[in-house]
């Protein structure tokens, strides 16, 4: 007989499925997870606050495509940790976050960090429940990860009560799942469906493609490759940057509305209908065919839809690949070609600018010059990604993390460590905004603690861009000093190459501050007929 | 076809209100609005649904394409707007708001 307490059952049940990182704040109510999770060969990453925990969990799922598991306390730490489920829940991404809660008795007595935590979640989620019975604990660890990773993916949330998971139970009384109850298969597209979507895009003069999310968690990579080289211009969106390269010849970056306005038939695949990208209302379509696991993703906003296939993106890809030709879409291609070369082009002119205050291009441009295929490099949010999002290509899939369309900011910290957790031989950059910088700065001392040398670059136009509330000039790359990682402040555009080079070739944390224009404006770059 | 007879009250006001600078290239975002956007936002558009976009207004109901939907709700031949779109982008910072405003004057006296 061999007594365990639930942590460890918890622990074991995380390994079998292959997690090797856990991220988390520390506390009273799930010690006994904490405490057993290293003898399983998980490492605790531990953070400065809970909602990094649970961004740091979305962070690994985008980088690496399987699920990020986050470990918080119960009360504040659930509550601290809501924005970060929340966002996963926005932008569908799989995540686990295990907590803490207090025991039965809690309700109405008093009892330290009681709250009913499961109606809090629910609307964040699309599984929570608790845990009743210690015995149980692997079946409902099971439960969760279907939960997070099967249809839509999205955050499952599983409590566990401070009483229950410090006892104990003899290990053999458990009854653990097996390989034969898990669920291992992907929905297959109807024949039928694909037969009229081929049929569709045989006819198209200027078909197109936009690819989403769904594509990185189907990993279907290959298979939209193949589609890609049928003769159809691909555009790749949130999740899916990177999944077919930007230097691909078919491939044209993340900029759907210029090929989305042009095309005739779109398919679009594992992408959301949503503001970012017109709520799918695109009227001078001859058609439109969309591909979803999610039934309900199909027609969102009343888009009429030609065909609509749901389905996982990678079988249904490849059954469409099979299914066509080579397409006779040279022509089309050659044009969206120029038209993406004249935009690099005037984004070239801002590049060089030499101006003071900085043009922010400038600065985009000299940390892509810097950049190797394989680095993490994060936008954070808000205005300033307007210039990020212009400049940063996805040669690789995981490596440009999308920050979601939930819009919460300064989150993108807590990407940068999970991306430069799973790929910890390679550069890690978090792009973000004097504003943002605010939110998670702390997560620095987190990537000092674990050695990933995340290089920040403040793009600083001291103050909030969305309604010019000035924050001044501060001088925030002092606080690397704190973390023993070096500090720059820039202000002349010949400053800033220097200062990043130093700033890669640290082996510490370092803060990049650069003052930039906070009146710059964009690249005319707009194809307007 | 014959084009549609402009809507000569909301330029009117549009001409007289510009604020005091307007972007080049984006709707919405950093430095404010291009003309396009303060267009659109002068009809009631959200600022939120022109965010960070040079193209499109992301709007279920009235949304689309921005020269397109600028057409609409101005009654203004398209070609008006590109050209309008085109002047905002290639005039420089300094003298954009003048340059608009000129045009929009042109467009009211019935210059081509």
């Amino acid at each position: 007989m061999t007594n365990v307490d639930g942590g460890e059952l918890v622990a074991r049940a995380l390994a079998q499925h292959g997690v090797t990182h856990l991220f988390g704040l520390g506390g009273g109510h799930i010690n006994p997870t904490w405490w057993a999770a290293p003898a399983h060969g998980i490492r605790i990453v531990d953070v400065r606050h809970e909602a990094a925990a649970t961004h740091c969990a979305e962070g690994w799922a985008l980088a690496t495509g399987h699920p990020g598991v986050a470990l918080v306390t119960a009360g504040p730490g659930l509550t601290n940790a809501l924005t970060g489920i929340a966002t996963a829940y926005a932008q569908r991404s799989p995540i686990i976050v295990i907590a803490g809660a207090a025991t039965p008795r809690g309700p109405d007595s008093g009892e330290v960090e009681t709250l009913d935590q499961l109606e809090v979640v629910r609307p964040v989620t699309k599984w929570a429940r608790r845990v009743h019975h210690l015995d149980r604990i692997p079946e409902y660890v099971e439960h969760a990860w279907r939960a997070a990773t099967t249809g839509t993916p999205g955050p499952a949330y599983l409590e566990i009560p401070i009483d229950l998971i410090h006892s104990t139970i003899d290990h053999d009384t458990v009854e653990w799942p097996t390989a034969l109850t898990r669920t291992d298969t992907a929905p297959a597209p109807a024949d039928e469906l694909i037969e009229r979507a081929a049929a569709l895009l045989r006819g198209a003069e200027r078909p197109a493609i936009v690819a989403g999310s769904g594509v990185w968690w189907s990993g279907a990579a290959n298979e939209l490759r193949a589609l890609a080289e049928r003769g159809i211009p691909v555009v790749t969106r949130q999740a899916a940057r990177g999944t077919l390269s930007d230097d691909h010849p078919n491939c044209f970056g993340r900029d759907w509305q210029n090929i989305v306005f042009q095309a005739d038939v779109l398919v679009v695949v594992g992408k959301q209908l949503d503001y970012f990208f017109g709520y799918g209302r695109f009227p001078h379509l001859h058609h439109f065919v969309q591909v979803d696991i999610e039934p309900s993703e199909i027609g969102r906003n009343r888009v009429p839809v030609s065909v609509g296939i749901v389905a996982d993106a990678r079988p249904t890809l490849a059954a469409l690949a099979a299914a066509l030709p080579q397409l006779e879409t040279a022509a089309w291609i050659v044009h969206l070609r120029q038209q993406a070369n004249e935009l690099a082009a005037a984004k070239q002119v801002l590049a060089r600018s030499d101006a003071t205050p900085i043009h922010p291009m400038r600065l985009c441009a000299e940390v892509q010059s810097r950049l190797a295929p394989d680095a993490t490099v994060v936008g954070d949010a808000s205005n300033m990604l307007m210039w990020t999002d212009a400049t940063f290509r996805a040669l690789q899939p995981g490596c440009v993390p999308s920050m979601g369309n939930l819009g919460t900011i300064g989150h993108g910290v807590c990407y940068a460590l999970a991306g430069g957790l799973a790929r910890p031989e390679s550069q890690t950059v978090w792009m973000v905004g004097d504003g943002s910088f605010g939110f998670n700065a702390m997560e620095l001392d987190t990537a000092a603690r674990h050695g990933i040398p995340i290089v920040t670059v403040i793009m600083n136009n001291c103050g909030w861009s969305a309604n010019w509330v000035p924050l001044g000039v501060r001088h925030y790359e002092r606080m690397a000093g704190a973390f023993d990682g070096q500090g720059f402040f820039v202000n002349q555009p010949d400053e800033i190459g220097p200062a990043l080079d130093a700033a890669f070739a640290a082996n510490t944390p370092s803060i990049v501050n650069v003052m930039v224009d906070p009146t710059a404006e964009y690249f005319p770059g707009r194809h307007l007929t | 076809m014959t084009e549609p007879a402009l809507d000569h009250d909301r330029l009117r006001q549009l001409r007289d209100t510009l604020p005091p600078a307007l972007n080049a290239g984006i709707l919405m975002g950093d430095g404010g609005f291009c003309i396009l956007g303060w267009m659109l936002f002068a009809v009631g558009f959200h600022p939120i649904t022109m965010y960070g976009n040079t193209l499109a207004v992301v709007e279920p109901a009235r949304g689309g394409p921005a020269i397109d939907v600028v057409a609409r709700e101005y009654r203004m031949p398209r070609a008006a707007v590109v050209e309008l779109a085109r002047l905002n982008d290639s005039t420089p910072t300094a003298a954009r708001v003048d340059a608009i405003r000129v045009r929009l004057d042109e467009l009211l006296t019935g210059v081509s």
